[in-house]
C-alpha cells in the first residue's frame, strides 16, 4: 500500500474518512462522526484488520437484567444497545445476520429465555463453523418450538424444520424434493421441551432407515445435517448470502464459485468466508459504497449516533423491523421495502422529531458539521446543497443544527450503506 | 386435519355457489369499468366473451352505472383486522346453547348484558351502537386446517391462503385493488395502523400503507413554522436532484422511494384536521383520516386496511374483549354516521378480519387461547342478523377447536363482490358470497 509522503490536503482527508466510514458502515452498527474521529488516522484495510481481530465471540456478553414485567422489551433493549457499544462489533453485526437467516421469535419462539439463549448460541457460532452452528441450532428450544420440532415424532413426523432446513437454511429451492423433506423430518423427531429443557427419546424417534438425497441410511438430527451442510448446494447458498449481506450485491459466478471454495476448504468455517469478502478489493472500491439498503435497525444505530439522542426501540415497530420478532420464518426481507413511502416518511418523522434536542454548536458550516456527524463525508453535492440551503434559511444556532442534522439523517445516502 | 366429509362440504359449497358468484361481478361492472387501464390480466375470467355467464352479465351494467352516479362515487371497503385472534364466541353468543355454559366457566357472558340478534344469539354487550344501527354476522368463518399461530394464520388471512399450501405473492386485498384500480387513481389501497400490511400487497396497483397520516402531515406547507419549511424545501431538493432519469440501483431507488414519499404526503396530508366527531383512539383517528381520504375523488380510493390490535386474550379475557370491542363499537359507529352526514353511506362497508377465535373452551386461568373458527362482523349497507352457519360447540376438531362452517374464502367472496369484482378473479375457482349478508 502506497501512502503519500506529502501533507494530506482536505480532499484526502474527506476521502479516507469517507473509506473509514464505509468499512464501519459494512462491518458494523456503529457507523458515526465519532467513530470515525477515532479511526480516521488509519488505513481502511487496517480497519478491516483490527474489526477481524477484535471480534472473537470469546466471552459472551452480560445477559440482561430480566425480571420485570416486560422482559422482551429488556431483551431486544438489552441487544440494540449491545450493537452500539460491543467491543466486538462485528460479532453483533454476524450475530445480526444469522438471527435473520435461522431466525426464531418471541411471537411463537418461546419465553424470553430461550429467545436469549437461542441468540448467545449464535453469537457464539457467528464467525465459528456452520455446520456446529447448524446441529445446536436445530436443537435450540426457541427453535423447536418456531418451526415445531417440540414432540414432533417419529410414528407423525412435522414437517416444518425438516422443509425450512433445506428451503431457507442450507440449500435453497430446487435442490430437494419433498420426499427429502419427510426423510428428513423423520430423522429430526425426537426432540421435545420439558420444563424448559430440551429433551430427546429413542421411543419418540423414527425407526427405521429413510433415503435422503438418494442415499439410504438410519439418520438422527446430526446425520441429517451433515447431509443438508456436505450437499453441493449448500455452500453457494450461505456464500452468496454473506456476500448479498456485506457488498449488498450478488457475487460474479467466479467470485462465487471462489467463496464456496474456502468455505469447503475450511471445513464449513465461516470466518475464512468472512474475510475472503472483507478482504477482497472490491470491499473497499469506492464505487461500491452505498450499494446496500440500510434496514431499520441499523438506520436506528446510525441516526441516534449522528443526532446524539435516544431514539426509543419502541419506534421500531413502527418501521417493521424488530429485533427477535421477524415477521416470518425467512427473516426480515432484504430489500426495496425500506425505501418504499412509509418508511421513508417515517424516517424523515423520526429524524426531524429527534433533532431539537440534539446538540448544538458553533460552526460557520452547519451542513458540513452535520454530514460529519453523520459519518456521510463523500455526501453528493446535491445533498450538501440541499442542507446548506435548510441552514440559510434560518436564523438561531439551534435551529440551524437541528435542521442540518434532521437532513443529514434523511438524505439519500444515509438511507445506504 | 382435513376430514373428508369437511373437504366434500367445503367442495360443494364452491361448486354451489359458483354460478351466483359470476353474477356478482356483472352487478358491479360499471363500477369497474376503467378496468381496461389495469394492465395485469387480473380479471381475465370475467371479461372473456364466451362463458355463458357474461352473456348475464351483458345485460346487467346498465343498472349498477346508474346506481353508481346515484351513489356519486365509487363503492368503498374498509376492513378493519382484530389482531391477535378475536373470541367469535363471545362476540356473539349462542345464548340457547348449554354448552357454551359449561365451555366457559371463567369467561362467559350474562345472556341479559348481550344486545339481541335474533332468538338464539346475541351480541357482547360492547356492540350497543352497532347492534342498534344494524350489524351483520358471518358466523362460522374459518379455515379447513387450521394452526395455532399467528404469523401462520394472520399470513393465510392476509393473503387469502385458503388452505395454507397455496404461495400467492400478494394480499387478498392487494388483489383486489389491482382488478378495481385504474391508472388515473394514484391510491387505490390504503393501510393504516401497522405501517405495513401484507394484505394490501397488490402487483400493480398504488397503495399507501402508513402506520399513521402523521408521518405524512409533517410536509403540509406551514409559512408559519420557518424551521419545517427550510426542512421541506431542502427535502424536496434531495429527492429531485439526486435522481437522474435512467439511473438504477439503490441510489437512484433511495431517491425514488423520497419522490414517492413526497407523493403519498402530499396525497394525504392535504384537507382539513377535522375528526368528523370520531373518538381519539388510534381505531378512531384511523378512520377518520379514512373519512378524509374518501372525501377526495381524486385519490381513487376503493378499500381501506385498518389494523386494530389486542385480541390475543390468554388472560384477562372478559375486561380486555369488551375494551377493544368498545373501542370498535364507537369509532365505526361514529365512523358510520359521518358518512351518513356525509351522503355516502349507502356505498361504504365496514367488515373485520382476524387471524383466528379463541379455543372453545377457556384456560382456567381467565383467558382464552388460540383457536379456529371464529365469527366477521360486518357494518353499512347490510342486512342485519347472523349469517353462515354458527360453529358446533361440541364437535370440536382434535385441537379442541371450533370447526368451520364457512370457508374464509366464501367470506372473501362476499367482500369481492361488494366492489365488484368475481371471486375467480381473487380468490381462485369455486368461491361464493355468503348469501344474504349484503343489500341488495
Amino acid at each position: 500500500m502506497t501512502v503519500a509522503a506529502t501533507t494530506p490536503t482536505a480532499n484526502d482527508d474527506r476521502e479516507r474518512r469517507a473509506a473509514i466510514a464505509h468499512v464501519l458502515r459494512r462491518m458494523t452498527f456503529q457507523a458515526s462522526g465519532d467513530s470515525v474521529d477515532r479511526y480516521a488516522t488509519q488505513e481502511p484495510s487496517a480497519l478491516v484488520e483490527s474489526l477481524l481481530a477484535s471480534s472473537q465471540a470469546g466471552a459472551l456478553p452480560p445477559s440482561p437484567s430480566f425480571g420485570t414485567s416486560d422482559d422482551n422489551g429488556v431483551l431486544i433493549k438489552w441487544w440494540t444497545e449491545l450493537m452500539v457499544s460491543s467491543p466486538e462489533p462485528l460479532v453483533e453485526r454476524m450475530t445480526w445476520f444469522w438471527h435473520g437467516h435461522l431466525t426464531s421469535s418471541l411471537g411463537k419462539g418461546g419465553s424470553t429465555n430461550m429467545v436469549f439463549a437461542q441468540n448467545q448460541l449464535v453469537r457464539k457460532h457467528a464467525l465459528g463453523n456452520f455446520r456446529e452452528l447448524m446441529k445446536a441450532i436445530t436443537i435450540d428450544a426457541s427453535m423447536l418450538l418456531w418451526l415445531d420440532g417440540n414432540w414432533s415424532v417419529g410414528s407423525a413426523p412435522n414437517e416444518n424444520y425438516g422443509r425450512e432446513l433445506m428451503e431457507l437454511f442450507t440449500i435453497g429451492r430446487g435442490n430437494y424434493s419433498e420426499d427429502d423433506v419427510r426423510a428428513a423430518a423423520k430423522g429430526l423427531a425426537g426432540y421435545a421441551i420439558d420444563n424448559d429443557q430440551v429433551s430427546f427419546a429413542d421411543d419418540r424417534a423414527f425407526a427405521g432407515d429413510v433415503t435422503l438425497f438418494g442415499r439410504k441410511a438410519r439418520y438422527d438430527a446430526n446425520a441429517v445435517i451433515d447431509a443438508v451442510v456436505d450437499h453441493p448446494a449448500c455452500a453457494p447458498f450461505i456464500v452468496g448470502k454473506l456476500h448479498r449481506f456485506f457488498l449488498g450485491t450478488d457475487p460474479s459466478k467466479q467470485r462465487l464459485d471462489e467463496l464456496a471454495a474456502t468455505f469447503r476448504d475450511n471445513d464449513t468455517n465461516i470466518r475464512p468466508v468472512v474475510e475472503n469478502i472483507v478482504r477482497h478489493s472490491s470491499f473497499l472500491d469506492p464505487t461500491n459504497r452505498y450499494a446496500r439498503i440500510r434496514g431499520p435497525v441499523e438506520w436506528r444505530a446510525a441516526a441516534q449516533a449522528a443526532l446524539g439522542v435516544d431514539i426509543e426501540w419502541n419506534s421500531l415497530w413502527d418501521f417493521g423491523q424488530v429485533p427477535f420478532y421477524p415477521p416470518n420464518v425467512a427473516g426480515w426481507p432484504d430489500d426495496r421495502r425500506w425505501l418504499a413511502a412509509s418508511p421513508t416518511l417515517l424516517r424523515a418523522h423520526t429524524g426531524r422529531d429527534h433533532s431539537w434536542d440534539s446538540i448544538v454548536v458553533e460552526t460557520p458550516d452547519f451542513a458540513t458539521w452535520a454530514l460529519r456527524r453523520a459519518a456521510l463525508d463523500d455526501a453528493s453535492a446535491s445533498t450538501v446543497d440541499a442542507i446548506r440551503g435548510a441552514v440559510n434559511r434560518v436564523d438561531e444556532r439551534r435551529a440551524k443544527a437541528s435542521v442540518a442534522l434532521a437532513l443529514a439523517v434523511s438524505c439519500p445516502e444515509f438511507e445506504l450503506a | 386435519m382435513i376430514n373428508r366429509r369437511e373437504f366434500i362440504k367445503f367442495g360443494a359449497v364452491g361448486v354451489g355457489g359458483a354460478a351466483a358468484a359470476r353474477v356478482v361481478p356483472s352487478l358491479l361492472d360499471g363500477d369497474n369499468n376503467n378496468r381496461s387501464a389495469t394492465g395485469p390480466k387480473a380479471v381475465s375470467s370475467t371479461s372473456t366473451a364466451t362463458t355463458p355467464s357474461t352473456a348475464v352479465a351483458a345485460e346487467q351494467p346498465k343498472t349498477v352505472a346508474r346506481s353508481a352516479k346515484k351513489n356519486g362515487g365509487q363503492r368503498v371497503l374498509v376492513i378493519v383486522d382484530l389482531a391477535g385472534g378475536n373470541d367469535g364466541l363471545n362476540t356473539v353468543v349462542p345464548i340457547n346453547d348449554p354448552a357454551y355454559r359449561s365451555l366457559r366457566t371463567t369467561v362467559a357472558l350474562d345472556p341479559k348484558d348481550l344486545h339481541s340478534l335474533g332468538k338464539d344469539y346475541g351480541a357482547h354487550p360492547s356492540l350497543e351502537r352497532l347492534t342498534k344501527r344494524g350489524l351483520a354476522v358471518v358466523a362460522g368463518v374459518g379455515v379447513t386446517n387450521p394452526e395455532g399461530s399467528h404469523f401462520e394464520m394472520a399470513r393465510r388471512w392476509a393473503m387469502a391462503d385458503l388452505d395454507g399450501h397455496g404461495a400467492p405473492t400478494t394480499g387478498f386485498f392487494g388483489r383486489l385493488a389491482d382488478v378495481v384500480g385504474s391508472k388515473d387513481a394514484p391510491a387505490v389501497a390504503l393501510g393504516l395502523g401497522s405501517g405495513y400490511s401484507p394484505a394490501l400487497v397488490s402487483a400493480w396497483a398504488p397503495s399507501i400503507n402508513l402506520r399513521s397520516l402523521q408521518s405524512a402531515e409533517m410536509f403540509r406547507p406551514n409559512r408559519d413554522d420557518a424551521n419545517l419549511t427550510a426542512f421541506q424545501t431542502a427535502y424536496r431538493r434531495m429527492a429531485s436532484t439526486a435522481s437522474s432519469p435512467g439511473a438504477s440501483g439503490p441510489r437512484a431507488d433511495a431517491t425514488t422511494g423520497m419522490v414517492q414519499a413526497l407523493r403519498t404526503a402530499g396525497l394525504v396530508g392535504a384537507g382539513d384536521d377535522g375528526d368528523d366527531g370520531l373518538p381519539g383512539t388510534d381505531l378512531g383517528r384511523s378512520l377518520a383520516s379514512a373519512l378524509r381520504l374518501i372525501r377526495q375523488p381524486s385519490l381513487g380510493l376503493r378499500i381501506i386496511h385498518i389494523t386494530h390490535d389486542g385480541f390475543d386474550t390468554h388472560s384477562s379475557a372478559i375486561d380486555q374483549h369488551a375494551q377493544r370491542l368498545s373501542e370498535f363499537d364507537e369509532a365505526v359507529d361514529a365512523f358510520l354516521g359521518a358518512a351518513d352526514a356525509s351522503g355516502f353511506a349507502d356505498r361504504v362497508l365496514v367488515a373485520t378480519t382476524s387471524e383466528f377465535g379463541r379455543r372453545a373452551k377457556d384456560n382456567g386461568s381467565n383467558g382464552l387461547d388460540h383457536g379456529a373458527a371464529s365469527v366477521a362482523l360486518l357494518a353499512g349497507p347490510v342486512n342485519a342478523g347472523v349469517h353462515g352457519e354458527y360453529a358446533s360447540l361440541t364437535k370440536l376438531d382434535d385441537d379442541d377447536n371450533l370447526v368451520a362452517k364457512v370457508s374464509m374464502g366464501d367470506y372473501f367472496a362476499t367482500l369481492s363482490s361488494w366492489l365488484g369484482v368475481s371471486p375467480d378473479d381473487v380468490l381462485g375457482k369455486g368461491r361464493a358470497p355468503v348469501s344474504g349478508v349484503l343489500r341488495d
